[in-house]
């Protein structure tokens, strides 16, 4: 049998479209020579590759909840190593950053603060493309994203700690007599012990909160009831329609399936079963990102990779991105949208130019 | 569309492991996962038992993530590690049914695969360069080739069918189908 025939052969066996004489004929072919066999291999693994890049029906991300619910019950179960250790470490570094945000504020505060006001107020900004970690002196903790800005103090006379953040934050609260407030634009979240992300930047249409642990009321006007939001609930305010209004709520991107949505107010949906591990996602410096739209997609870039972006197709904002993004340099990921989606892309010092690429072919 | 960049550090990505890095080891799931069971799909024919080696791999490693020794290379790790499985449940089955050459074949394939493990391997030829490298060579075709192929690969059609569509020869198909492999080929096998 000659190569040619036998490639397309095999080809034609792996895709299952081969009929029980073919397969023998593959067989036999295999057992003519090592060689034959290696050549085999290399048909199977760019075949494989192939299904890689044009299958879809394939859910890692459904597999790796069921992997979860697999590893539950052994939460506890250690592998080896001594648990105690990590405990040590944590506390070590909880005492390293406790003394850095001592530092901080004593440079904040200035000279003239005595020690009790040193430890009742601080603020904390990270640049465009940064990401920080702060504790507060109350022992909570904070992760704060790119372009954040988070003032902290304490209400001498309530007692209240108070939280302004303009941007991204993780919060792990810790829990006290006191209620924890953070302050957003437009909206107020109090906190006892809890875990949530808020996501507030001025130049975004929505503010957005998610609920990892425990529970947060939102206060949005001083005239609506409150409103309580339990763990994988995400709340979302759209900033640009006005208390009186009452409207059906559009957002930008497509609701996820399994999301129930309710709307709870003028302006405010809530959403449940959410991914929180997608909303806290940005932590660990990766995106998961679903129905995003480009739009949306670059001011995220923007903020951590420090850049802005030009959009010379109006069209463009519209296309829509789903998958994971990897903490690489922006030359990747845009390297990423180019090879998937017809956009090109032009890097000038801090400015990103996205057009139409036309010769694009899918 | 995905996005999903495969570029990495395996060794550090390891360590993280190592540690209990929960969300590296969310990262070595993502990017092998749908591999692996593209891979043991191919053997078995039930596609929960395939999902269920595929989940023994990863458990496998996360239990065991601070003992583990890896020689070779993380992706040469857990390709080995799904073919050993796969070929254990295939030489049960073998016990358990009468005689059949297509249980036989797939044995066949999976040792040839773990056999050939190293000479093609994941981590030399970066992942996220083969399928650009796909895409590059497909593009690159003959637009007849590339339809072609395209229609067997991308919407899983049958030799038949594709010649039926496109009004050709079942045999012009598989010259454009050896074609566009043998560019494939070329393109990805180091000489």
């Amino acid at each position: 049998m000659d190569k040619m025939n036998i490639e397309s052969l095999v080809f034609r066996y792996l895709s299952g479209d081969a009929s029980d004489g073919e397969r023998d004929i593959v067989c036999n072919w295999l057992n003519d020579s090592a060689k034959n066999e290696k050549t085999f291999a290399v048909l199977k693994k760019i075949f494989v590759e192939l299904e890689y890049r044009y299958d879809d029906s394939i859910d890692s991300d459904a597999a790796f909840r069921k992997f979860q619910s697999l590893t539950v019950d052994k939460a506890n179960e250690k592998p080896s190593g001594k648990p105690l250790r990590w405990v040590m470490v944590w506390k070590y570094a909880a005492a390293v950053l406790f003394i850095m945000v001592t530092a901080l504020t004593a440079y904040f505060i200035g000279r003239r603060s005595p020690v009790e006001v040193e430890m009742a107020a601080f603020e904390v900004s990270v640049p465009l493309g940064g990401k920080s970690s702060v504790m507060l002196p109350d022992g909570s903790s904070v992760w704060l994203n790119a372009g954040s800005h988070l003032t902290y103090s304490l209400d001498a006379g309530s007692g209240s700690r108070n939280a302004h953040l303009e941007g991204e934050g993780l919060f792990t609260i810790e829990k006290n007599k006191y209620p924890f407030i953070v302050h957003t634009s437009h909206l107020e979240i109090h906190v006892t012990g809890t875990r949530f992300n808020v996501k507030s930047y001025p130049d975004d249409e929505k503010i957005e909160t998610t609920l990892l642990e425990g529970e947060i009321r939102i206060e949005a006007n001083a005239d609506s009831a409150p409103i309580y939001i339990r763990p994988n609930q995400k709340l979302s305010y759209q900033k640009n329609l006005g208390k009186a209004r009452v409207v059906s709520v559009e957002t930008d991107q497509p609701v996820r399936k399994e999301e129930a949505r309710t709307l709870r107010h003028d302006a405010i949906e809530v959403y449940s079963n959410v991914d929180v591990e997608e909303a806290v996602s940005w932590q660990s410096g990766i995106m998961h990102i679903e129905g995003e739209s480009l739009e949306s997609l670059a001011k995220k870039l923007g903020r951590k990779y420090d850049v802005s972006f030009l959009f010379e197709d109006e069209e463009l904002k519209t296309y829509s991105y789903s998958g994971t993004i990897l903490d690489f340099p922006l030359g990747q990921v845009l390297e990423a949208l180019k090879l998937t989606s017809p956009v090109d892309y032009q890097i000038r010092e801090k400015t990103v130019r996205l057009y139409l690429n036309k010769d694009f072919k899918k | 569309m995905y996005i999903c960049f495969m570029r990495h550090d395996e060794n550090t990505l390891l360590n993280q492991i190592r540690e209990g890095d929960r969300e590296g080891f969310r990262l070595l799931f993502d990017l092998y996962y749908k591999r692996l069971y593209l891979y043991s799909s191919h053997y078995l024919e039930d596609p929960n038992t395939a999902e269920d080696l595929v989940q023994e791999v990863f458990l496998y490693i996360w239990k065991n993530r601070s003992r583990i020794r890896i020689s070779s290379s993380l992706s040469g790790y857990l390709f080995a590690s799904i073919h050993h499985r796969c070929i254990e449940y295939l030489r049960k089955a073998r016990l358990m049914e009468s005689y059949r050459k297509d249980l036989e074949m797939k044995l066949k394939e999976a040792q040839i695969m773990l056999c050939h493990a190293t000479d093609f391997s994941f981590d030399e030829l970066d992942l996220a360069e083969v399928q650009s490298l796909i895409d590059r060579v497909i593009t690159g075709l003959p637009t007849r080739t590339q339809e072609v192929f395209l229609l067997s690969r991308q919407e899983g059609l049958s030799h038949v069918e594709i010649a039926d569509k496109l009004g050709v020869s079942v045999k012009a198909v598989e010259y454009h189908i050896t074609n566009a492999l043998k560019s494939l080929r070329s393109a990805l096998v180091p000489r």
